[in-house]
Parts: C-alpha cells; sequence; structure tokens
C-alpha cells in the first residue's frame, strides 16, 4: 500500500526535485492526462499502459434483494489496460 | 456530441510530454523525465506494494487472480487458467466525473413495475445489457448504492435518452423502451407529416394509440436496429444522433406506401376473418346448440343427438326429420325449445337425489327437469319416492319448420 504522499516522496527522491515541485509537477501530469481523457483521447504509455475512455450503454440492473429494477445511464468510464510488460512484471516474469 | 471513434486520436508518452512541458512551464527533458519517472515508479510500486493511490487519478492495484476453469472457445474443451495477476486501475472520484461530464445529467432511474423488459430486445441499441446478473459487473451493486438517492431528481439533458428518463418518472404505463422507440417513429412519423401524433405522444397519454403506432413501426423499427448495428458505434446517444437523419433517407420513400399497404392488407385479413367467422355461426347455429345438451347416447336410442352433431347438413336434417316423427310417441312439454325422442336411460331415484341435481348432471342446467317431469308423467314432481325409476329422456332441439 502506497499512498500518495509516500509516492510523491519517492518519486521526489528519483528526479532530484523537491517534495514540493514533484508534488505541483504530478498534479499538473494528472490535470493533463485528465484533459486528454476528457477530450477521450487515447493515452497510450509506452511500458505503462493505456488509459483509454469507454462507453458504457445504459442498461437495466435489478436489486437482488429488493428485485427493484433500474434504469442505468449510460456513462464514459476510463479504463487502464497494463502492457504486456507491465503483466508480465506483475506476474514476477 | 462527441461519439464514435473518429473523433479520438492517440497520444503517446511523448504527445503528453510535450503538453505537459508547456503546460508546466518546464523545459521538455525534464518533463520527458519527470513523466518516465512518474509511470516508472508506478509500475514498480504495484507491483511491490500491491496498491498506489495516486492524487487525482485514482489507485492502481495489484489483483491475485486464483486458478480457475474455463472452456476453450474453439474447442469446447475445458481448461484450466493457471491464476496470475492483474493490474486494475480506479479512476478517481474527479477523474471519474470529468470524464462522465457530457452524461453528468443522467440518473439512474426505478423502473415501474409494469415496465415490458421485453420491449428491451425491439431497443434499437440492441446491445443493451438486459438485467444481467451472469454479467458478474463489479459495478452493479455501487451502482444501485451510490445512485439510489438520486433517483427521484428529473433530469434536464438536452439529449434524447432523456426521453427515456423523464418517461419513467411520469410513471405513465408506456414502457421506457416504448417510448424511445416512439421517439424513432415521431422521426418517421415527421417525415410523412403526421404532427398531431407526435404532440400526443410528447404527452405521454395515449399509450395504445403509441403501441399501436409501434407495431404498425415495428418492421421500420427493426430497420433501424439494423442500421444502427451495421454503423457499428457503441454509444447510445451517438446512436440516436446518427439514426435519425439515416432513418429519413431510408424511408423517404418507402414509408408512405408501405403504410398503406399494411393497413390495406390488415384490413383485408380482418374483413376475411370477420366473414368467415359470421359464415360459420350461420350455417352451423344449429348443432351448435344442440351439443349443449349432453349427448351420451343411450344404446336404446338410435337416433340419438350424438350420431348427428357431427354429420353433416343434409344428414342431419334427415335424421331430425326422423327424431321428429319419433317425437310424436311420446309426451312433449309444450312450447319447448327440445322435443323428446327417446329415454336415454333410467336412473333410480336415491337419498339426496332430486329432479332438478339430475337435470342438471345429465344436461348441463337444471331447468332440464321439467322434460323428466313431463316425460315420466309425474302427477307430482314434488315428491318422489326413493327407488323410483326415472327414464331421462333423449332430447333434440325443436325446429319449427
Amino acid at each position: 500500500m502506497m499512498n500518495n504522499k509516500e509516492f510523491i516522496a519517492e518519486l521526489s527522491g528519483k528526479t532530484g526535485l523537491s517534495q514540493k515541485e514533484t508534488a505541483q509537477y504530478a498534479s499538473q501530469l494528472v490535470a493533463d492526462i485528465a484533459m486528454q481523457l476528457e477530450e477521450e483521447n487515447v493515452l497510450s504509455i509506452a511500458g505503462f499502459g493505456t488509459f483509454e475512455v469507454k462507453k458504457k450503454l445504459e442498461r437495466v440492473v435489478v436489486n437482488p434483494s429488493t428485485k427493484q429494477r433500474m434504469l442505468v445511464p449510460p456513462k464514459l468510464v476510463v479504463s487502464f489496460k497494463p502492457t504486456a510488460s507491465l503483466k508480465d512484471k506483475a506476474n514476477g516474469k | 456530441m462527441k461519439g464514435g471513434t473518429d473523433m479520438e486520436s492517440k497520444m503517446t508518452l511523448q504527445d503528453l510530454t510535450v503538453s505537459f512541458a508547456s503546460r508546466a512551464g518546464i523545459r521538455n527533458n525534464t518533463a520527458d523525465d519527470f513523466v518516465r519517472n512518474f509511470f516508472e515508479l508506478i509500475a514498480l510500486k504495484v507491483v511491490e506494494d500491491k496498491v498506489v493511490k495516486v492524487k487525482s487519478l485514482g489507485t492502481f492495484k495489484l489483483i491475485e487472480m486464483s486458478d480457475r476453469e474455463s472452456v476453450d472457445v474453439n474447442t469446447g474443451e475445458r481448461i484450466l487458467i493457471p491464476g496470475h495477476s492483474k493490474i486494475s486501475f480506479t479512476p478517481d472520484a474527479a477523474l471519474r466525473d470529468q470524464v462522465n461530464k457530457p452524461f453528468a445529467d443522467f440518473q439512474t432511474v426505478i423502473l415501474n413495475e409494469d415496465t415490458r423488459i421485453e420491449d428491451m430486445e425491439a431497443f434499437p441499441v440492441s446491445s443493451v445489457d438486459l438485467p444481467t446478473d451472469e454479467d458478474g459487473d463489479v459495478e452493479v451493486p455501487h451502482i444501485v448504492i451510490e445512485d439510489t438517492p438520486n433517483v427521484d431528481g428529473h433530469g434536464e439533458n438536452p439529449a434524447l435518452p432523456q426521453d427515456v428518463v423523464s418517461s419513467v418518472d411520469e410513471g405513465a404505463n408506456a414502457g421506457t423502451v416504448e417510448k424511445t422507440v416512439g421517439g424513432n417513429a415521431d422521426a418517421v412519423k415527421e417525415n410523412e407529416g403526421a404532427n398531431d401524433d407526435v404532440a400526443k405522444e410528447e404527452e405521454g397519454t395515449k399509450d395504445d394509440r403509441l403501441e399501436a403506432d409501434i407495431q404498425e413501426k415495428d418492421q421500420e423499427a427493426e430497420a433501424v436496429a439494423a442500421v444502427q448495428e451495421a454503423s457499428d458505434v457503441p454509444a447510445p446517444q451517438s446512436l440516436m444522433m446518427e439514426a435519425v437523419p439515416q432513418v429519413k433517407i431510408i424511408h423517404k420513400g418507402v414509408s408512405p406506401w408501405f403504410t398503406f399497404a399494411y393497413v390495406l392488407l390488415t384490413l383485408l385479413l380482418m374483413a376475411v376473418s370477420y366473414y368467415a367467422g359470421y359464415r360459420h355461426l350461420l350455417n352451423f347455429d344449429a348443432p351448435r346448440e344442440v351439443r349443449t345438451v349432453r349427448t351420451q347416447a343411450a344404446p336404446k336410442a338410435e337416433i340419438s343427438v350424438k350420431s348427428v352433431t357431427p354429420a353433416p347438413v343434409d344428414s342431419l336434417t334427415l335424421a331430425r326429420r326422423r327424431a321428429m316423427q319419433a317425437s310424436k310417441q311420446y309426451p312433449q312439454v309444450p312450447g319447448g325449445k327440445y322435443l323428446i325422442v327417446g329415454t336415454r336411460r333410467v336412473h333410480v331415484m336415491r337419498v339426496g337425489d332430486s329432479l332438478l341435481k339430475l337435470a342438471l348432471k345429465e344436461y348441463g342446467h337444471k331447468d332440464f327437469a321439467q322434460y323428466i317431469i313431463v316425460y315420466n308423467k309425474f302427477p307430482n314432481p314434488d315428491v318422489i319416492s326413493v327407488g323410483c325409476e326415472v327414464k331421462m329422456p333423449e332430447l333434440i332441439e325443436n325446429v319449427t319448420e
């Protein structure tokens, strides 16, 4: 488990920037990513993975306990697909 | 509205770096270094620490999948998928909302009891997920819990699917899909200039009307579905937006004639079936009525109704004539609808029996008791002793010619 604080600290150590700068850049980068995704661009990061916005159609769901049926509206969701190399790393190869 | 793959463009790490550098006001190689380290660290730590949270981006998680059995799609063989690790990404709420902004006004709505799901299949967007538990979608419970408080709100969305939202809210009997399909039918109708129908449907009051319209437009709706499937656009809103003009093109020449022919055919069919039914009533009126009398032909009565019932018309009249002849030797109920033509069987009265009950059991109605009384010449039909033999008359319908 690594939270944002630890992440920034570690990143600052790697890049040699101050933690404050790192946090600032990181939020800038994240905002940039968010902006790209908002425009429905596919964001493919070599060696990491692909961020993509996918459309989910509206659908009917049933609450199993009450049998209440509901119409869930269509939505846009962010999906992430890791690259093969990252998958391999995850599986300890 | 944005939709379709044509609007999307592919951004690479380099593109992102350049964009980031200019926005953050730093040199390209610094930005490049930073972005690379950023993602490398996430990749490294998600493997090491299982979970990495990045502020306002989201959470990356390493999920252990245990072994599971599956079926080879091609061969149908059972195969074992070995356990492995998966990397999942859950976007931060802020990012999720930002991306979903175009659809942000949509809310989950509770469907009425009488909303018919079967109609969903006729829904142009045929790939709509029907209520699925097999879907196994992790989102399902999540949505149910989270969106329920919002359910009552009316959406103010300009896009077409809002029809869906409002129609359900109004609690109209018309199913969601009927409404939506009706929407397409509207589009077609507008071509024909039948605007009053459209107005009525917008009021959401003419459900029957709507259904009738849908039936008429059913095939057109199928055509719509076909067109939309062909267009292969995943999102409903873009389907809707694109479908309408396409429908117009398709039905511009065909629709009025098609509708006309359809209505004509329906009327013709109705006329034919009505005529057939009426004729049937006229010709076979008599035997039908006879059939209401139970026709358990007694061995004694050769001139039984049974032989009459399924027989063709001329033999029927023949048998009838003979029966009428036979009826003269029996006492008859004056003005009765049926003639007594013989003895069907003999009943020995037991404790608890009554002529009314016998009539009901034998002929299906207690009023037939009078035939029994007349046939047996009971002086006092109210008093009939136990053990008395009661002859059950064979009856045919009395037709005065």
